[in-house]
């Protein structure tokens, strides 16, 4: 019983749904219940919907503290450790956490914001449920430029890797936000592309501002935050102890932006989450397609299968879906030597391991290897550890100029 | 009465002289051999009584007492039973005439009947006794072939003590054992190593194989199981040029010191070609034990060490090949000081990228998580790392046409004018040359040279992986038949790049 959804015994306030669209906190303070919101929502088991069936239920979340275990009932799941949880927030007293909060976030260079503030990201405020806390590093107003979330697996292929490239440094150019979850692989590639190229680009972590994870990405963090994008998290700082949540993370990356593209993602990738909370908030998806023997590839190929995404076949044509101009190219760079040419040529064509050039070009291997090397050395061509080498970014660009 | 005798111990594979002396007084009948004598030493006192008497000699009835100098070196095994005997012989007047005694060294175990059994690293014995100033040296007749491969020194063979009493008392002469070295010289055998031909694709890890064979490299060869990587691996044995003569006898002696020598030939120009089991122990790979055995590393001596599933091994055991890959020898410290053999061996490893195999599989899932495959990756620690010159991936699906696949016999033929092109030039592999004016040996045109430095800045070379860069560099070169580098071969070595592999 008492599943938030139930009738309302108290019968003076509308029956609260754990929607927050259908909240009315339009009385409420934001500065006066900014600590109430800090403290509520490090109960664990108080996500987005159950804070919303709180807010319906008592109206503040200052009436909700003040309830006590009694609010307790009111929650989808109440497990144990809520129930200690809450009682040590209490015993602390919100004062005390709310203050431990400020702190943290002072270390870690952050502030704090609710679904009341003013700065709370406008995608959100649309999105139900929407997360009622976010701790923030960094400049939102990279938000305000239309958001594509760029996604994929952590142990991306060399062809997950160049698309996830490709894709973030087109968006970048036609002045996208690159939104993604700042996790090994794709999402840190996109993250890179995007910023390489001049743009922002927002992160949402799974953790608190204070550890970010990964921990490899600790730079590319910093990266975003001094190139004009943000991190963002629903976690409160020094609260990072245990699993972090992926799933809630999704949803943010999903809720902030207009479109999301699936890069690579094998069957049960957390990327596949992503896409269904976009499917849910009604979000547009893109996924990349991939060799159908790739099992990397399998959950791009089934959302694109089961018509839950759109199919994507070029960077650029995204840029045009989403109803943007392409951004400008660099001017060409230096020619390059007969042998060279050659082989980036073939590598525009289809990109091949070493092996599969020697039959396309007829040279043997010492040569190949040679001119591999070269063309890395300029920056090139990649195999992104792999035995596949791919055209980078640089090299598509002096190809497209000609 | 007191004499003495002279003989030889083994400690790692070098021999070391001794002086056998032994003092015949009155006294109580014993027999006591002193001067750090291990239990192999102790039992000689059983065999040298019956050996004695079943040829026809006696022991006297007197308190004897055996010292083995110098006195403080740890001694093992039975090669001095024949010095031992020939030695209370003298000392108790049943040999008049001792003039022989100071120009002979006496090596052999005695069996009870009097016979002469062979001794382990009769080699480095022999030349120890050469090296101490003896101008002959008797060894058992099963020894003679090994034996005579040192020059420098008579060696006289005897099947029986009565035969060598014979000859020390200037009764019968021995007949010195003579050509024995050119004749036991052997041109390197076919073998049963595996053919190139019979390994599908794989052209890079063929080339870097070639070139580490070619110029003595170390070589790392990642890829999932089932592709090939262990047999491309061991059809390195078939592809390795023949031991020069100089070669030929250091291997000699440390197989001899290892009592794994062939007896009747034991000069090869065979190269050795070793490939431990992963479960070997550290002292198994690298030696040492009691008694200072060569590990796999100098069995491996100028030869190739093969380490197949490479982070399987012991992380000690691995770790241990540090310092013979940096010096050329392994160093073990005992509490008498410390004891050096000789390990300048090509190392090759196989691996797989994680521990199920799969990591970076297209086709198949990998079922590590990160931290597991963070962990395995760090079973290679970074200065091993930092030793091994060429690295590679092995293909994941092999190419099913053998079209244009060389046999070993023709990569065999490339790799040896390689090899001679090494010895014409300095006389030693590519690999092993001293950094010391490194740049002006190798020959490097002005054109690779501004290569390797846009290269090295581009990569962040250390100057170590830089200085290993340019070796491998000179044996592409020299694959090719080029007397400088040019700017090609320093890309195609870089190549085979640590970073190349995840």
């Amino acid at each position: 019983m008492g599943v938030g959804r139930g009738p309302d015994r108290s019968g003076t306030r509308p029956v609260p749904t754990g929607r927050w669209r259908d909240l009315d906190l339009s009385g409420l303070d934001p500065h006066a219940e900014r600590p109430f919101w800090v403290a509520l929502a490090q109960v664990p088991g108080i996500g987005p919907v159950g804070f919303a069936t709180l807010l319906g239920q008592y109206g503040s979340a200052r009436a909700a503290w003040a309830a006590g275990d009694d609010l307790l009932r009111h929650l989808p799941r109440s497990p144990d450790d809520a129930r200690m949880a809450l009682h040590r927030l209490r015993r602390a007293g919100v004062p005390a956490v709310y203050r431990q909060v400020l702190d943290g976030l002072k270390r870690a260079g952050g502030r704090v914001m609710t679904a009341l503030d003013a700065g709370y990201p406008a995608a959100l405020r649309e999105a139900d449920p929407r997360p009622a806390v976010l701790y923030v590093a960094g400049e939102l107003g990279a938000l305000e430029a239309p958001c594509v979330a760029v996604v994929g697996t952590r142990r991306a292929s060399g062809y997950g890797r160049a698309v996830a490239a490709e894709i973030a440094d087109e968006l970048a150019r036609a002045g996208v936000t690159v939104v993604s979850g700042l996790a090994l692989g794709i999402d840190g590639q996109a993250h890179e592309a995007a910023v390489d190229a001049g743009g922002r680009s927002v992160a949402v972590l799974p953790s608190p501002l204070d550890r970010v994870y990964p921990p490899r990405h600790r730079g590319l963090a910093e990266r975003l935050v001094t190139s004009g994008g943000a991190l963002l998290t629903e976690v409160a700082p020094g609260s990072g102890i245990g699993r972090p949540d992926f799933a809630r993370r999704n949803r943010i990356i999903a809720g902030l932006a207009k479109a999301v593209v699936v890069v690579e993602a094998p069957d049960q990738s957390g990327a596949l989450l992503t896409a269904a909370a976009a499917a849910d908030l009604e979000r547009e998806v893109y996924a990349v397609p991939g060799p159908i023997d790739a099992l990397n590839s399998r959950g791009c190929n089934r959302l694109i299968a089961d018509n839950l995404a759109t199919i994507l076949t070029s960077a650029a044509g995204l840029v045009a879906a989403i109803g943007l101009q392409r951004g400008e190219l660099p001017p060409s760079v230096a020619s390059l030597s007969d042998p060279e040419a050659m082989v980036l040529q073939q590598l525009f064509k289809r990109p091949g391991s070493l092996e599969e050039l020697m039959a396309r070009t007829g040279f043997s291997t010492g040569p190949l290897a040679s001119a591999l090397t070269l063309l890395e050395a300029r920056g090139l061509v990649t195999s992104y550890g792999g035995i596949t080498f791919h055209p980078t970014l640089l090299a598509r660009r002096i190809g497209r100029a000609g | 009465m007191l004499a003495h005798t002279f003989s030889a111990s083994l400690l790692g594979v070098q021999g070391l002289p001794v002086r056998v002396e032994v003092d015949v007084a009155h006294g109580l009948p014993s027999l006591t051999i002193v001067g750090l004598a291990g239990s192999q030493v102790q039992e000689a006192r059983e065999r040298v009584r019956s050996a004695l008497r079943n040829s026809g000699f006696e022991l006297p009835a007197r308190r004897i007492t055996v010292n083995l100098a110098p006195a403080d070196l740890p001694k093992d095994g039975t090669g001095y039973d024949l010095a031992i005997a020939v030695g209370i012989l003298a000392a108790s007047g049943q040999l008049p005439d001792r003039s022989r005694l100071e120009e002979v060294a006496l090596l052999g175990e005695l069996a009870l009947d009097g016979g002469l059994r062979s001794v382990v690293g009769i080699m480095s014995l022999v030349a120890a006794a050469r090296d101490d100033g003896r101008r002959s040296v008797i060894v058992p007749q099963a020894d003679a072939v090994e034996a005579g491969c040192v020059t420098g020194i008579r060696v006289l063979p005897a099947a029986r003590l009565g035969e060598a009493v014979a000859h020390l008392a200037g009764v019968r002469q021995l007949a010195a054992a003579t050509g024995l070295v050119e004749a036991s010289v052997q041109a390197p055998a076919a073998g049963d190593a595996p053919d190139l031909a019979d390994v599908l694709g794989q052209a890079v890890a063929r080339r870097a194989l070639e070139i580490a064979v070619a110029g003595r490299h170390n070589l790392a060869l990642c890829g999932p199981p089932g592709v090939g990587k262990t047999l491309l691996l061991r059809c390195a044995e078939g592809l390795q040029p023949p031991l020069t003569d100089e070669e030929a006898l250091e291997v000699a002696r440390i197989h001899s010191a290892a009592g794994l020598l062939d007896r009747r030939a034991p000069l090869s120009r065979r190269r050795p070609f070793r490939a431990p089991h992963h479960t070997v122990s550290t002292q198994g790979l690298v030696g040492g034990g009691p008694r200072v055995r060569p590990g796999e590393a100098s069995l491996a001596h100028r030869g190739i060490l093969l380490l197949d599933e490479a982070l399987q091994f012991r992380a000690d055991a691995l770790d241990a090949l540090r310092q013979p890959l940096e010096s050329g020898a392994v160093t073990i410290a005992r509490a008498h000081g410390a004891v050096s053999l000789p390990a300048r061996f090509a190392l090759l490893m196989a691996f797989n990228p994680c521990a199920c195999g799969w990591r970076g599989s297209r086709t198949r899932a990998c079922k590590c998580d990160d931290a597991a495959a963070r962990r395995y990756a760090a079973r290679l620690s970074g200065p091993l790392r930092d030793r091994l010159d060429l690295w590679t991936l092995a293909d994941e699906v092999p190419k099913a046409s053998q079209d244009g696949v060389e046999p070993s016999r023709t990569v065999a033929e490339r790799v040896r004018a390689a090899w001679v092109r090494q010895l014409d030039r300095q006389a030693q592999a590519n690999a092993e040359l001293p950094l010391p004016g490194l740049m002006e040996r190798v020959g490097v045109t002005p054109r690779a040279a501004s290569t390797l430095e846009q290269r090295t800045r581009r990569f962040a070379l250390s100057p170590r992986r830089m200085h290993r860069l340019l070796r491998v560099a000179r044996t592409i070169a020299d694959l090719e038949g080029c007397d400088a580098i040019g700017p090609e071969h320093v890309d195609e070595a870089l190549y085979y790049r640590p970073e190349a592999v995840p």
